[in-house]
């Protein structure tokens, strides 16, 4: 649609984006391969010079075996709560409460332990709640037509209460199941079990959302939920189903995230909204352009979690660091408004 | 196979939409449904498709006979398909999965999307119908005519396996006219295939191209019904103006010049201050899909526009307007240059206002009243002189015969004509020296079209420059002294006095 006022920096813009595309079908394999490689792995020659940048500032302690391992196994919980963002997102939804539901899952996990429960049973519960905190969400939203803005944050500051109230202003940490941390702590080839499993759910979710006719609904619902209902593509259930599993995707996070730390602090939680979101919106530039994709998020939480590690090993001072997450959210949503526009002029 | 109605009824809360309506398309024929925005042809349409319940009467589908359709799922089973002006595609998506959503993903082991087979299977589809769309194209790029051609794919590919009445509800809206001639094709090719097609338009030229037969509704009455052939379009406004307006059509069809009033109720003098010379100068202009478009506009002249949209006449009434950034040229509007990052506010300022041809995105805010609407651009003039406000917008509502009479209605509400008189009276009121209308009557019914030109062609008279962009031939021949056809960005011909015909618009648009 025209009509939108242009500018110069959308001249350049429009100019680059059709060498690229251009590119991408030259004959000149060296220019095909750049082209594909700035169009759509452009976060990924970011995270590459990341890494150099740290490798020589901190030779003897980034470039580490030890040092990625560490890097590795706190991102169990980013990406779940990245792919739990992800959903909402791709039917055109946002999901605020996400923070706040992790803080109370992880809340409730260790006062049932407390009450003496059994790893399963820990598990089971945290993995209800989360399901029932998506379930309600989805309700809010797609039946009562609450916008998902509104009825996510509101659900969210219901939470972050009842978890304080759970609590009782202490922070749990008796009886957590041996189980649950070693989901966190134990390894195999070097990697947590917790990222392992993440990795599988992205997997999975990469194959549902690129190559079934469900993960298609997603997108097409998010496209146009107007022309999807038309051609009979069953919108309302989809939304439910994308802020139920969103839920039970914060609950696997909330598993993770009490097994790391083998306590649940009245405070936890709000702090994982920004960041998963972030992850989002910098995917959008990468894999399918334009598009929230699994591929992209998961190289965008790299690119997080090797910032963070970098900054730390460097040492700067404890404003830096974020400073570093908040540029990265505007450079993200930058390059998604960019990436958006490129789809529109095409 | 056909679709009949008999005595069909439909009212709501203060309008009787529907009253005692007859209506019989038979399988094999193009039958037209027209009427005026509000006459009650969207309620049938929608009756017949599922939408609404009707009150009273019968519908029969193939022999049998019904009291009501109750649902779009049952009105797909019984066989009716539509085909709206807006196409069904999802934006973000391809071609061919737009097309999939509807019939389906071929899939294999383990739920996996045969990519390949979809895009083999939606091509052979458009080459049925030689249509020349790339299923792997993304849907965001299709051409208004490609958009309007996947669509009736979509409906024909069901109606090919198990649908027999096809509903077009104003398909052609947003086409240019060969685009639409080519789309009608399609469409009698459909219907001489034993397909029954109702095709709702406001376009006058197009029932008597492809239809079999004509109803006509008028407050939600059939005025009349029977073959199309023979009638001509002063006798379609006639009937669709029913037996109760008879006061609309005086002033529809009398020169009474409806722009003094306007002006007056404002607080402006009768008759617009004009500089010497062209009350709009635009020379070489440049930017995005335009690259050379020169042309002077006299103070009351009418200037059309026209052009496939190939040509980048869709960013043309924006560069002009101020909302696209011209690359180079300049734009010179009753003696006062637009600068280069000239915005909408500068233009308006200037005397150049733009009616859009999105009406309910670019044309009036969707949400607010008719009232602020109109006021919208000046509201300073009327900060806390509600009485002159008030005149104003009782003029405009009179003048241009806007209904619903109620300031307060919502814009969004208000039908395709009534929206546009409505932009149309928010940019005279201001006493612009020259407006840009682009596809002011698509979507707009031929009663509404003739009160919207009668107030454009006033304005010219009291020396308001006037640019017509317009796909619809005959209009710019009916409206316009001169015409430019523009191809790839530049003007390739100026036509005017006897070389301005059909023919010669149709011949320099796509030689």
């Amino acid at each position: 649609m025209s009509g939108i006022r242009g500018s110069r920096a959308t001249h350049v813009w429009t100019a680059i984006s059709r060498w690229l595309q251009e590119g991408e079908q030259s004959s000149n394999w060296i220019r095909r391969v750049a082209a594909i490689l700035l169009a759509r792995y452009v976060t990924l020659l970011f995270l590459a010079g990341v890494v150099i940048v740290f490798a020589i500032l901190a030779p003897s302690t980034f470039m580490t075996a030890y040092n990625w391992q560490n890097i590795l196994v706190v991102q169990a919980v980013p990406i779940c709560m990245a792919l739990a963002a992800l959903l909402p997102l791709l039917v055109g939804e946002f999901d605020l409460s996400l923070g706040y539901l992790a803080g109370f899952i992880a809340m409730a996990g260790a006062y049932v332990s407390g009450q003496g429960f059994d790893a399963l049973a820990v598990i089971a519960v945290m993995g209800v709640v989360g399901l029932l905190g998506g379930v309600i969400n989805g309700i809010l939203t797609v039946k009562f037509k609450i916008s998902s803005f509104i009825s996510t944050l509101g659900v969210g500051i219901m939470l972050s209460g009842m978890t304080l109230g759970l609590s009782g202003g202490q922070i749990l940490f008796t009886g957590i199941p041996a189980l649950v941390t070693s989901l966190a702590r134990g390894t195999f080839s070097g990697i947590a079990f917790s990222v392992w499993i993440a990795l599988t759910i992205a997997l999975v979710m990469l194959y549902v959302l690129e190559h079934t006719p469900l993960g298609r609904h997603f997108y097409a619902t998010g496209g146009s939920e107007r022309v999807s209902h038309l051609a009979g593509v069953p919108t309302q259930r989809i939304k439910m189903l994308s802020f139920a599993v969103s839920g039970l995707l914060v609950g696997v996070a909330a598993v993770f995230a009490l097994g790391t730390s083998g306590a649940a602090s009245p405070a936890y939680g709000s702090e994982l909204l920004l960041p998963a979101y972030a992850a989002c919106f910098l995917g959008v530039s990468t894999y399918r352009p334009g598009y929230y994709n699994v591929p992209g998020t998961m190289i965008a939480i790299l690119l997080l979690g090797v910032g963070f590690n970098g900054l730390g090993i460097l040492g700067v001072p404890f404003w830096v660091q974020p400073v570093f997450n908040g540029a990265v959210l505007l450079v993200a949503v930058l390059t998604a408004r960019a990436e958006a526009r490129r789809v529109k002029v095409g | 196979m056909a679709i009949a109605v008999a005595h069909l009824s439909k009212s709501f809360p203060g309008t009787q939409a529907l009253d005692d309506v007859e209506l019989r398309a038979e399988a094999g024929e193009v039958h037209a449904l027209v009427g005026a925005n509000g006459s009650g042809k969207s309620t049938l349409v929608k009756v017949l498709t599922g939408v609404y319940q009707p009150d009273g009467g019968l519908i029969t589908v193939d022999g049998r006979s019904l009291p009501g359709i109750q649902s779009p799922a049952e009105a797909v089973r019984l066989g009716i398909r539509v085909v709206h002006q807006e196409a069904p595609l999802v934006d973000t998506l391809s071609v061919a999965e737009s097309v999939a959503l509807f019939r389906g993903y071929p899939t294999g082991a383990l739920g996996r999307i045969r990519w390949g087979d979809l895009t083999r299977e939606v091509g052979e589809l458009f080459e049925g119908l030689d249509i020349q769309v790339d299923p792997s194209a993304l849907a965001a790029t299709l051409t208004a005519s490609g958009r309007a051609l996947v669509a009736l794919a979509i409906a024909f590919d069901n109606i090919e396996r198990d649908g027999q009445v096809l509903i077009l509800d104003e398909a052609t809206a947003s086409l240019p006219e060969a685009d639409a001639a080519q789309f009608l094709d399609r469409v009698k090719m459909l219907a001489r295939r034993g397909v029954a097609v109702l095709m709702v338009t406001h376009r006058i030229a197009e029932v008597r191209a492809v239809a079999d037969r004509i109803t006509i509704l008028a407050n939600g009455r059939v005025t009349h019904g029977g073959p199309a052939l023979g009638v001509d379009e002063d006798f379609i406004i006639s009937k669709m103006l029913g037996q109760s307006t008879g006061s609309g059509q005086t002033e529809a069809s009398g020169e009474r010049s409806s722009i003094e009033a306007l002006w007056a109720a404002s607080g402006r003098s009768d008759t617009l201050d004009v500089a010497d010379g062209p009350v709009l100068e635009v020379s070489q202009l440049r930017g995005y899909g335009i690259h050379d478009v020169s042309f002077d506009l006299a103070p009351g002249e009418v200037i059309g526009i026209t052009g496939l949209a190939s040509s980048g006449i869709g960013d043309l009434p924006y560069l002009l307007t101020g909302s696209l950034l011209r690359s180079g040229g300049s734009i010179q509007v009753n003696g006062t240059k637009l600068s280069q990052r000239a915005s909408p506010r500068e233009a308006i300022r200037a005397g150049i206002v733009l009616v859009p041809a999105d009406r309910l995105r670019q044309g009036g805010v969707r949400s607010l009243s008719l009232r602020d609407n109109i006021v919208l651009p000046d509201a300073r003039r009327y900060w806390r002189r509600r009485a002159r406000e008030d005149a104003v917008v009782g003029a405009a509502m009179d003048e241009l015969d806007i209904e619903p009479k109620q300031p307060s209605a919502v814009f969004e509400r208000l039908s395709g004509g009534n929206q546009q008189k409505v932009v149309l009276s928010k940019w005279l009121l201001l006493q612009p020296a020259v407006i840009v209308l682009d596809d002011p009557t698509s979507g707009v019914d031929p009663y509404s079209r003739r009160l919207v030109f009668n107030a454009v062609q006033a304005a010219a008279r009291r020396k308001v420059g006037v640019v017509l962009m317009s796909n619809e031939h005959e209009q710019l021949i009916n409206q316009c002294s001169r015409v430019l056809v523009l191809r790839g960005g530049a003007v390739a011909a100026e036509l005017q006095g006897r070389d301005l015909t059909r023919e010669t618009l149709a011949r320099w648009s796509y030689a």
